[in-house]
């Protein structure tokens, strides 16, 4: 690799993350931060985003790849980091009100770690250590068996390649993005992975598979360490280490992060999308006056579920469903205005990429395969189809024994009554925000479900390919909600 | 009654990571810091090398239409189709449409059958033959573009 190639390596992993840390840190304020860690690995999920939403705005007004691209990209993250700097240092921190300072001040730094050294203290310390340890040990081991893995299959597994970087390829080599000339090729998916792909390579120079391999074990390392440091946050660092560990062993989730396939990246996404939820929940018992940049945040990241997968759409009517629900349970409360403040931002904050999802649509002609099989008859044959109920039911119960099998452990331990390790205010919150997730959950999960009942592809053979896939967007979201508690 | 089924869940996750990672060890130890030198040769890069010829000779805006021996639907076919789509981006590859494809990849396991195919169509072989997979052109009687005599007549191909 020459030095100039290294260089622009370096530059399309580290300006994204940058600029994503910038923009966290800007809309989560920092009076309410939470933690360098969390903000860290949320970091680059939000960087690529952007970084892709801004490329398909750009390519789609000039409607060519253009070659002098990394130039624009790293203007728009200098202005990005520039403007998230500006804000911050005209910011300041307002003085809270007194429930919410003590909040702030239990979210602080200095309390964490006092929390953590007295955890390591006085809890069964050998217990904890050896969860550390063997948290550590594992993820390293596992880090490197899916960098193997990527090694071993280059252009990712079959998804990967005739999908994804299928689209980056069409693009790249062909230089033209007028997407409507595409007859074919699932160009209607949405397209955060393989601009992602495009930038890479053109910051490098030229093609080369480390391009999408780096973003796909990017994001998987991202949603462990996520998954990690936001239980670390709220639960204490050996429930973290016990959720950590249940997701670096569930083989299925690393095998498809190292597959390039984007099932880990949307799974990357919803668990930033449950975390900022829970965090919105907390205002439900403290006045929360920076809960509209958390609401923006939040928005953005549902967009970007939508930017990742075409099944993001169940994210966003969920989330919004879930939020006005709750509102309009608060209708006689006098903080209405304040609880129904998240929905118009939340719905502000996916604004932007709604339209470029709503763009790249209208723009290509094919039609989505699921839904081009849909008419009258032919779904209501489908959905008054009993049989396919009990397929769907049973594939699901063999996914969840086949490759998910902690699933069964961890409802074990959620059914247990359990002594909160934190101070006894934030364990009211905590169940509020704990029921929203799970609700949450439930919901996508029937989503998903119904999306097999009328599927128009034969049901076996869908149920065989994507199942598991989709299980595991819910998957690390899953544990987070469930380590909320244990 | 809690405590011991919480011990026992964490016991099991315990155990389960040493499996893990004893598991994972000997694959680890067989090079410096257990990461492998260098990326795999995969069937997508096979692809690549028996399509080369074609990435060389038609234009990367062309449309090329794939023609098979395989009986449709199999899967042998289909993956070689994809490999060949993939390898051959930013051409476009469909499958066959007689009339609208100037340029033919052809993949065939029987020669005789690949032969039989071509006549049938009326595709001319601009490839070496005695290979796997060959690339034609449509006559230009059924679909002509500008390039079709050209390109034939620098082949000694013309009508």
């Amino acid at each position: 690799m020459t030095e100039a190639a290294l260089l622009g390596l370096l530059a399309y992993v580290a300006l994204p993350w940058l600029s994503g840390f910038m923009t966290v840190a800007a809309l989560w304020n920092r009076r309410f931060h939470p933690g360098l860690l969390v903000k860290f690995f949320m970091a680059p999920g939000i960087g690529y985003g952007l970084s892709s939403v801004f490329a398909y705005i750009w390519f789609s007004a000039f409607q060519v790849i253009r070659t002098d691209f990394p130039l624009e990209d790293v203007a728009f993250h200098g202005l990005l980091i520039g403007l998230c700097v500006l804000y911050l240092f005209t910011h300041n921190p307002p003085t809270a009100p007194t429930a919410t300072g003590s909040f702030a001040k239990q979210m602080g730094w200095a309390w964490r770690l006092r929390q953590l050294l007295q955890q390591l203290w006085h809890s069964q310390q050998r217990l904890t250590f050896v969860l550390i340890g063997l948290f550590v040990l594992q993820f390293f081991v596992l880090a490197i068996a899916s960098i193997n893995k990527s090694m071993d299959a280059p252009h990712g597994e079959w998804d990967a390649w005739q999908t994804w970087n299928y689209r980056a390829r069409v693009l790249y080599r062909g230089g033209n993005f007028a997407l409507n000339f595409l007859p074919y090729g699932h160009f209607d998916y949405p397209m955060l992975l393989p601009l992602n792909v495009i930038r890479g390579w053109q910051y490098m120079g030229g093609e080369t598979q480390l391009v999408p391999i780096l973003l796909g074990l990017t994001f998987l390392f991202a949603s462990i360490g996520l998954l990690f440091s936001v239980i670390v946050t709220f639960n204490g660092i050996r429930q973290a280490a016990l959720a950590g560990l249940m997701l670096l062993t569930t083989s299925r989730y690393l095998y498809w992060g190292a597959a390039q396939y984007a099932d880990v990246p949307m799974a990357y996404f919803v668990l930033c999308v449950c975390e900022l939820l829970y965090t919105l929940g907390q205002q439900q018992t403290l006045i929360d006056p920076f809960a509209a940049g958390r609401a923006l945040l939040l928005g953005l990241l549902l967009g970007l579920c939508l930017w990742t997968k075409n099944e993001g759409i169940f994210w966003l009517l969920a989330v919004l469903g879930l939020l006005l629900w709750h509102n309009l349970r608060q209708g006689g409360d006098s903080n209405r205005d304040l609880t129904a403040l998240p929905v118009a931002h939340v719905l502000l904050g996916a604004l932007p990429i709604l339209t470029v999802v709503f763009s790249l649509k209208m723009s290509v002609s094919e039609t989505n395969d699921v839904l081009a099989g849909q008419s009258f008859w032919a779904t209501g044959e489908r959905v008054l189809s009993l049989s396919r109920y009990a397929t769907i039911y049973y594939a699901g119960l063999g996914a969840l024994t086949g490759y998910f099998l902690w699933f069964f452990a961890v409802l074990v331990l959620m059914s247990q009554p359990r002594p909160t390790l934190l101070p006894n205010g934030l364990t009211q919150r905590h169940n509020l925000g704990q029921s929203r997730l799970m609700t949450l959950l439930i919901m996508v999960l029937l989503a998903y479900a119904f999306t097999f009942v009328i599927t128009p592809q034969p049901l076996q053979w869908h149920l065989e390919t994507s199942l598991d896939r989709l299980l595991i967007h819910l998957w690390p979201a899953f544990l987070f909600t469930a380590f909320l508690e244990c | 009654m809690p405590a011991t089924i919480a011990r026992f869940v964490t016991a099991l996750i315990i155990l389960n990571a040493l499996f893990n990672i004893i598991a994972q060890w000997p694959a680890l130890t067989a090079s410096p810091l257990g990461v492998r030198n260098g990326f795999a040769y995969t069937p997508l890069d096979y692809a690549a090398e028996r399509t080369a010829f074609i990435q060389q000779r038609v234009p990367r805006n062309a449309s090329i239409g794939f023609l098979t021996d395989q009986p449709p639907g199999a899967f042998e076919a289909s993956r070689a189709f994809y490999e060949a789509r993939y390898a051959l981006a930013p051409r476009l590859l469909e499958p066959f449409t007689p009339g609208k494809h100037v340029w033919v990849m052809g993949d065939f396991e029987q020669e005789a059958a690949g032969q039989a195919l071509a006549q049938q169509f009326g595709l001319i072989l601009i490839s070496p033959p005695n290979e796997r997979v060959k690339l034609y052109m449509a006559p230009a009687k059924t679909a002509k573009t500008p390039d079709t005599d050209k390109i034939l007549a620098q082949d000694g191909l013309a009508e």
